[in-house]
């Protein structure tokens, strides 16, 4: 009889999201893919790109020549390559591309006419690909002064705060980095504090104790759960001071889990998100509720304004805006609506 | 128009398949693909073996109960199901006068049940295993006079070559309709349904076309009309209808030395020649196309074009057409509410309806439906 295995269709149906680095992966659409399983993604098909938006164009430069954007450019191709991942990637595999890389304003490759041409490209998620660009970084999602907060609507940051790393700083601490930061923080006691070594174990820990939702429960849940793990007095100091971290959040008191909080957070920092994009570019305040301002943002004019406001090395400033989480939304607007959990 | 179709056990069929023309999307975009608010133009796509071709036949069984023409549908029930008769309905509508015919079969020409409403009121109901009758509601198409007792006699004459005289067919053919009735309406219906599958034969010989349409080409522009269409189609030629050597009169390429057509004709040619002799010989009066594989033999282009064609020139008629052609697939000039996939459990899903994506004009149906968008309902 003839073998015929090698003739198993391929597998299909996958989204691709190509981020600049391992925030982007392991903490903000960690968390997204978490509150919002209906975007369907596996996670093994975020790939992290490890260089900034600007050796991405080289590359696509070096694949397709000078014109590249006249052509069809393969950008799962492209990167799979690149990356030596085990198998050649098309994107005719994928039903969404998604880029996720920062607006790199201070880079010394910085070039408004390449990141122009890759805005104007990259312009079609279920297509070529869909880029979000992240003003002035990835982080800029947590750069909320407070929240939710009005304020937001025309915070900025100067141009003058640089390299990333002094952006970064201001907004550490802030209430959603805190909110976000969570898991990480858990996870971080299980192993360092309590020696918990296996990581699925502390995986499996995390996710259980981010999942419950009763307050006068908390503790006991979660020392009945540690108990498996660690030894009973542990259970019960861990308990305590996992209590102590998440009342801060005050989800409890609401009888929801952390997923269902974040869910609702993310909402609200993507409708702010929206409002932000389209003011960018009306430059005045809408009486259009978020779905029709979502309606109107072109992601290009967003990026023309962003180099004109930051042109000047001095006086210049950037809009905080990270228009990443907008991928939520452009799957299916309903998905932040504040009607459904 | 036909509003809604359902058929059940019914060759490949054990489930029950709708093609409900009156499910139309919220787009702005293509509104000529609609014909009186009703999707008037459907392509539908599918696996090989998905059961495209037997939609079309069973659309068509209609012809068998009210026209008495004879289709090859053996085997004719569903052979994993153990229902014993397969179910039809037809949801029509004619200005406003909603009219619903449903029926059972055990085999093609044997009903068990037969019934027809008007506006939601039975006009007829017959379920002939239990000779059980009901036509209490006859007046409702203006034909209370016909006398019951004679179809009953048809029916037991009918009965001894094993077969059931369909009741509407009787009720059609014994009835002074008038011109406002919608039982006229009705059959004027069911005899512009028109099928056609790359199954059918193909003209093969000079003395396969059909004399008739020779002698329509014959006339007036008809011949300039043909090559007009030909050539728009991307097929640059001239011809003429001139005189064979044995005194018949046939269609030729106009050439220096003229050849026949049918003998020297490309199949994607030939393949397009059919399509506009069935549907000029049929589609003025037609009311329904169903076209199997309609492109099989067109380059792309070809058969953008035939659909553009269609679509503008007949927009009356209710076409459906199936392919395999994905570059059709697009928002160019359909619409994702009238491009459908009949899965390989038997569900007709429009594309819109095939994802929670919000499906917008500008979206690459044919790049997406590659990548697997709507998989689980292929």
């Amino acid at each position: 009889m003839n073998d015929y295995s090698d003739l198993t269709p391929r597998r299909r149906r996958r989204t691709l999201l190509i981020v600049e680095g391992n925030h982007e992966k392991h903490v903000l659409f960690w968390l997204i893919f978490k509150c919002f399983p209906e975007l369907q993604v596996d996670f093994d098909d975020v790939w992290v790109y490890g260089t900034n938006i600007y050796m991405l164009y080289d590359d696509i430069v070096r694949e397709y020549d000078a014109d590249w954007d006249e052509v069809d450019v393969d950008l799962p191709y492209l990167v799979s390559k690149k990356s030596n991942l085990n198998s050649i990637q098309r994107k005719n595999d994928f039903i969404n591309v998604y880029l996720v890389f920062d607006y790199e304003r201070h880079d010394p490759s910085f070039s408004e006419e390449k990141i122009v041409r890759l805005q104007k490209y990259f312009s079609d998620s279920t297509d070529v690909g869909q880029l979000y660009l992240n003003y002035p970084m990835i982080e800029s999602y947590q750069d909320m002064p407070g929240f939710p907060d009005d304020a937001f609507m025309n915070h900025k940051v100067s141009v003058t705060v640089r390299p990333g790393s002094v952006y970064k700083g201001t907004i550490r601490s802030s209430v959603i980095a805190r909110m976000t930061g969570l898991p990480q923080k858990i996870r971080e006691i299980l192993k360092g504090r309590f020696g918990i070594a296996n990581n699925a174990d502390v995986e499996t820990c995390m996710l259980h104790i981010l999942s419950l939702m009763h307050e006068e429960t908390f503790v006991e849940d979660t020392i009945s759960f540690l108990a498996r793990y660690v030894n009973k007095q542990d259970a019960i100091t861990a308990a305590n001071q996992f209590e102590d971290l998440v009342k801060k959040q005050s989800y409890l008191s609401e009888g929801i889990d952390f997923w269902v909080h974040m869910k609702n957070v993310f909402k609200t920092i993507i409708r702010y998100h929206i409002c932000k994009a389209d003011r960018i570019v009306s430059n005045n305040e809408s009486t259009l509720n978020y779905a029709d301002r979502f309606r109107n943002i072109n992601y290009q004019k967003i990026l023309l304004a962003q180099n004109k406001v930051s042109a000047d090395d001095d006086k210049g400033f950037i809009w905080v805006l990270n228009t990443s989480v907008l991928l939520v939304p452009e799957y299916n607007i309903s998905l932040v609506s504040d009607r459904s959990q | 128009m036909l509003k809604r179709f359902e058929v059940r056990n019914f060759k490949n069929f054990r489930d029950s398949v709708i093609v409900d023309f009156s499910k139309v999307g919220g787009y702005q975009f293509n509104q000529d693909c609609l014909t009186n608010g009703n999707i008037g133009k459907m392509i539908i796509y599918g696996k090989n073996a998905t059961g495209k071709t037997n939609l079309g036949w069973a659309l068509m069984n209609i012809w068998s109960n009210l026209l008495g023409i004879t289709l090859k549908n053996a085997p004719f029930l569903n052979v994993d199901s153990d229902e014993g008769s397969a179910y039809f309905r037809y949801d029509f509508v004619f200005d406003g006068t909603s009219l619903i015919y449903e029926y059972r079969k055990r085999a093609e020409k044997v009903l068990t049940e037969e019934t027809l409403k008007k506006d939601g009121r039975t006009v007829f109901s017959i379920y002939f295993d239990k000779n059980a009758y009901d036509t209490s509601g006859l007046h409702l198409v203006q034909a209370e006079t016909l006398v019951f007792e004679r179809y009953k006699q048809f029916l037991s004459d009918d009965e001894k070559k094993g077969e059931t005289l369909p009741f509407l067919r009787w009720i059609l053919a014994n009835t002074a309709l008038s011109d406002e009735s919608v039982l006229l309406r009705l059959i004027n219906y069911v005899r512009g349904m028109n099928f056609s599958s790359v199954g059918d034969r193909i003209v093969s010989g000079p003395r396969g076309m059909q004399e008739e349409f020779l002698e329509y080409l014959d006339e007036g522009d008809h011949l300039a009309d043909l090559t007009a269409f030909l050539n728009q189609m991307g097929i640059s030629c001239k011809l003429a209808i001139l005189q064979s050597p044995d005194g018949t009169k046939n269609l030729y390429f106009d050439n220096k030395t003229p050849i026949p057509f049918v003998l020297n004709a490309s199949s994607g040619t030939l393949a397009l020649f059919r399509l506009y002799q069935k549907i000029t010989m049929a589609a003025n009066a037609s009311s329904f196309l169903y076209m199997d594989e309609f492109d099989a033999f067109y380059h792309y282009e070809m058969a953008e074009n035939v659909v553009r064609f269609l679509i503008k020139k007949y927009p009356k008629c209710q076409i459906i057409l199936t392919t395999h052609n994905t570059n059709l697939m697009t928002n160019r000039f359909m619409r994702p509410d009238c491009l459908f996939i009949l899965s390989q459990s038997g569900h007709l899903t429009a594309l819109c309806n095939a994802t929670s994506r919000e499906l917008r004009e500008g979206h690459n149906l044919e790049k997406m439906y590659i990548s697997g968008e709507f998989e689980p309902y292929e």
